[in-house]
């Protein structure tokens, strides 16, 4: 035991150094974090020590995000900060240190935790853990903690192992000891996730049941009121807690001294079944249970103006709370208030039990027999494994009075008919026949295909017509107003040339530039005799395609060789060409 | 002049055949009302049959009041038949889906529907919400409104110039998207044969032969689809998937 403490306070104090170490290594820097644990192995449930250090000062600080996945934090976190001052330079030193346990065994890492300063985020180191099992104590037999080991245990009973899925059941949590408990210290216990969990107060009085062995006590001290909620195979992490014992260290002791015993029981197992998909009626209501269904009218006799109540009823014990209640269709004559629900539920050591309804007061205005069609509830029972159909009488209801005029609107109503207004109501249908023969269109042919009808033809076709019209008109006057104007710049630009020209190459250029930028011939095409039909394409008289083509034969005639006519009459000939064709 | 005078004899003689028989099926139709009127069904059916074969594309109504006639005479499947045959003829009948509505409930055979795709679901739900005509109608009500926004384009002014083209894209789309269902629904309805059963039962055989071992019963008004066709054989399928061969004369195909 002195050993033990020994080796406790040796952690501690290797953890303050470590505290005190990363401190001071913080003030050297300007922005640091760093974590650390006051041991790497622990045992499992025991307590340890996680700290993050860091220079802070206006900064946000985020734990690791994984801290609470293997580890439950029993205290902290607890904050601590220092400010120092050193050649003039102040540092601000936090300190945040979080108590853990770990929740499992197993090697652990906890992730880094964060610093935002500013736009930069620092992080610190993650920290390696290892829990391990707590090593059994080698008590002496005549050593306390040893006692208390040996007499108290603890059991957990559920009261099915294997159930359906929205079905009810329960769980006990039991302490049998042979010394009486003056306190329970519960370090872990197990999460109940896909379960609906009703905790059910217990008295944890002592029972005797004392055997052979001498007395002993049974402490039925929690019972859960449980209804599964998913299909699947369950485990759950054991039950720990500390049933300290009293005992007195000798006989002239007054008093009595404590020792702790720390107890651990395991959890059974629980397998929740999907409720079977064969034979499930369209109308099942989610009820699974042992359950009766019930429709209650409060009056079959009701005066007209005058009210009755008609209430739907499930009791039983199963999962009321997700049932979900059949519709009322009720005759339009009859006028419905709102409905008001009501649960009574208690939670037994056998799951919920209790009743659900659903309550509506109905008015006839109008003399008559109002039949209310009978109700169908449809659950699951799961002792017979099998859906089960519960069907509701047909009622009546026999309204006798007067007319069926509204004489004053009732202030517990929103109506705001006036007086003299006769109610509407609902055509009612005495009998359904087929519709009478047609007589004016049986000579007419059965209409054709769509896509070979006029108006389709016609709609659509006439709709592309004028869409391209509206998309293309004016493009060819725009594209011919263009090309005129080529034709005047490059035929006054050809003029000029002319007017200034003595030599037969530079007619020859100003007609091939005419050509090729005003009328769009190009060059290889112009000593071809394809420029006749080029310009006749262009708009060009057939005549006058000839004598260019000529013009242009006579001037390539005269740069290379002999010429059939003269320079200026050939360059007079040109200019009148040009001239006619910017006419 | 005798080649002019030769043809008027012709030209009238065939006026007066025309006539005469546009007159005679006047007359079978006048009488076929006159029938149902006065309860004698059978008769009515009968004339209104023999007008329908005159006809190269008898009308829908035609076959609408062949049904009815049917019905009266409690003859359910023939009914059940003849009012599919006017709904294939002119899917936007209501008065042959009431009908048939009503006839459900003559139906002995409760077949279950077989479960398909959710894609195939949903798509035969869209393109079978309108019939062929009415799609038509909306994507010619989309093409106008392509044209009227290219026109607005072009003559408007400020904002609804502006926003001209992308209305005239969105009715582009969508006048192609309802020309796309009325081509579906048009292609199920030629390419999807149906058959009724006209027997007050029918034992369905698993071959085409009449020595084939009978596969299952459906009774009289039960629908299915027709898979292919064996000499006088039907291969039918029904709507929960069972697959069997009938013959012709005891079932109506439309």
């Amino acid at each position: 035991m002195r050993t033990q403490k020994k080796i406790g306070d040796t952690m501690k104090v290797r953890f303050l150094i470590a505290l005190i170490t990363c401190s001071l290594g913080t003030l050297a820097q300007s922005t640091n974090i760093r974590a650390v644990v006051s041991q790497s192995e622990v045992g499992l449930y025991e307590t340890f020590n996680y700290a993050v250090i860091m220079t802070a000062g206006g900064s946000d600080y985020s734990p690791p995000n994984n801290l609470t996945d293997n580890f439950t934090i029993v205290g902290g976190p607890h904050s601590q900060s220092n400010f120092s001052m050193m050649n003039g330079t102040t540092t601000a030193i936090q300190k945040v240190v979080y108590e853990l346990r770990a929740k499992r065994l197993g090697e652990f890492t906890i992730s880094p935790a964060s610093l935002e300063r500013g736009d930069e985020i620092y992080q610190s180191n993650s920290v390696e853990i290892r829990v391990v099992d707590n090593p059994q104590p080698q008590y002496d037999d005549n050593d306390p903690r040893a006692i208390a080991a040996r007499s108290a245990e603890i059991r957990i009973i559920p009261t099915k192992l294997r159930v359906y899925e929205g079905e009810s059941f329960g769980i006990a949590y039991k302490v049998y000891s042979r010394y009486r408990l003056q306190t329970m210290d519960e370090i872990s216990e197990p999460e109940y996730d896909s379960f609906l969990v009703e905790r059910i107060e217990e008295d944890i009085q002592a029972r005797d049941v004392s055997d052979e062995q001498g007395a002993r006590y049974e402490y039925n001290f929690r019972t859960y009121s449980m209804t599964a909620t998913q299909a699947g195979d369950y485990e759950f992490d054991p039950y720990v807690v500390n049933l300290p014992m009293a005992y007195r260290r000798n006989r002239f002791s007054m008093g009595a001294d404590f020792v702790d015993n720390i107890e651990r029981a395991y959890h059974p197992d629980i397998e929740v079944l999907p409720l079977p998909r064969e034979g499930r009626p369209d109308e099942f209501s989610g009820g699974v249970g042992d359950l009766e269904f019930e429709v209650v009218l409060s009056r079959s006799e009701v005066p007209v103006d005058e009210s009755a109540t008609i209430e739907i009823i499930i009791r039983g014990r199963g999962n009321l709370r997700s049932i979900e209640l059949p519709e009322l269709r009720l005759p339009d004559q009859l006028e419905v208030y709102a409905p008001k629900d009501d649960l009574d539920i208690q939670a037994t050591p056998y799951g919920p039990k209790g009743k659900i309804s659903r309550k509506y007061t109905l008015v006839p205005r109008y003399p008559g027999t109002y039949e209310i069609p009978p109700l169908e509830f449809v659950y699951f029972d799961p002792i017979k494994e099998q859906y089960i159909v519960s069907q509701s009488d047909i009622q009546e209801i026999v309204s006798e009075g007067d007319a069926p005029v509204v004489s004053t609107p009732r202030t517990t109503t929103n109506s705001t008919r006036n007086e003299g207004v006769v109610d509407q109501r609902d055509v009612e249908i005495l009998s359904d026949d087929i519709r009478w023969i047609h007589t004016s269109d049986v000579t007419e042919s059965a209409r054709g295909k769509f896509y070979t009808s006029t108006w389709f033809i016609g709609g659509m076709g006439g709709s592309a017509l004028f869409t391209a019209w509206l998309l293309l008109a004016g493009t060819v006057k725009r594209w011919n107003k263009a090309r005129y104007n080529a034709i005047r710049v490059e035929g006054k630009r050809a003029l000029n040339h002319l007017r200034k020209s003595d030599e037969w190459r530079e007619v020859h250029l100003a007609i091939s530039e005419f050509l090729e930028h005003g009328m769009g011939v190009h060059k290889a095409e112009q000593i071809d005799p394809i420029l006749q039909s080029k310009l006749k394409t262009e708009g060009v008289t057939p005549e006058d395609a000839q004598e260019i083509y000529s013009l242009f034969a006579t001037c390539e005639a005269g740069q290379y060789g002999q010429a059939d006519r003269g320079f200026e009459e050939t360059k007079s000939s040109v200019i009148r060409w040009i001239q006619k064709q910017l006419s | 002049m005798s080649w002019i005078a030769t043809t008027f004899l012709l030209i009238s003689s065939v006026a007066q055949q025309g006539d005469s028989l546009a007159l005679s099926s006047s007359d079978l139709l006048e009488s076929a009302e006159v029938a149902f009127q006065e309860e004698e069904y059978q008769l009515a059916y009968d004339q209104w049959e023999e007008y329908a074969n005159t006809q190269t594309l008898p009308s829908a109504d035609l076959y609408y009041n062949m049904g009815n006639a049917a019905w009266r005479m409690e003859e359910w499947g023939e009914a059940i038949w003849r009012w599919n045959q006017a709904l294939k003829l002119n899917p936007d009948m209501e008065d042959a889906q009431h009908n048939l509505e009503l006839a459900e409930s003559k139906k002995v055979d409760r077949i279950k529907e077989e479960e398909v795709s959710p894609l195939t679901y949903v798509l035969e739900l869209i393109y079978l919400s309108l019939s062929p005509n009415s799609w038509a109608v909306i994507a010619v009500l989309f093409a106008l409104c392509i044209a009227l926004m290219m026109a607005l384009r072009r003559y408007g002014n400020g904002k609804l110039r502006s926003t001209a083209p992308v209305l005239a894209i969105i009715s582009l789309v969508l006048c192609l998207l309802s020309v796309t269902l009325a081509f579906a629904h048009q292609y199920h309805l030629d390419n999807n044969l149906y058959a009724v059963v006209l027997n007050a039962n029918v034992h369905v055989k698993s071959a085409p032969m009449p020595g084939a071992a009978d596969a299952f019963i459906i009774h009289e008004g039960s629908e299915m689809k027709v898979m292919q066709t064996v000499g006088e054989w039907y291969e039918i399928r029904l709507n929960d998937g069972k697959v069997g061969w009938v013959k012709s004369e005891q079932v109506g195909v439309y």
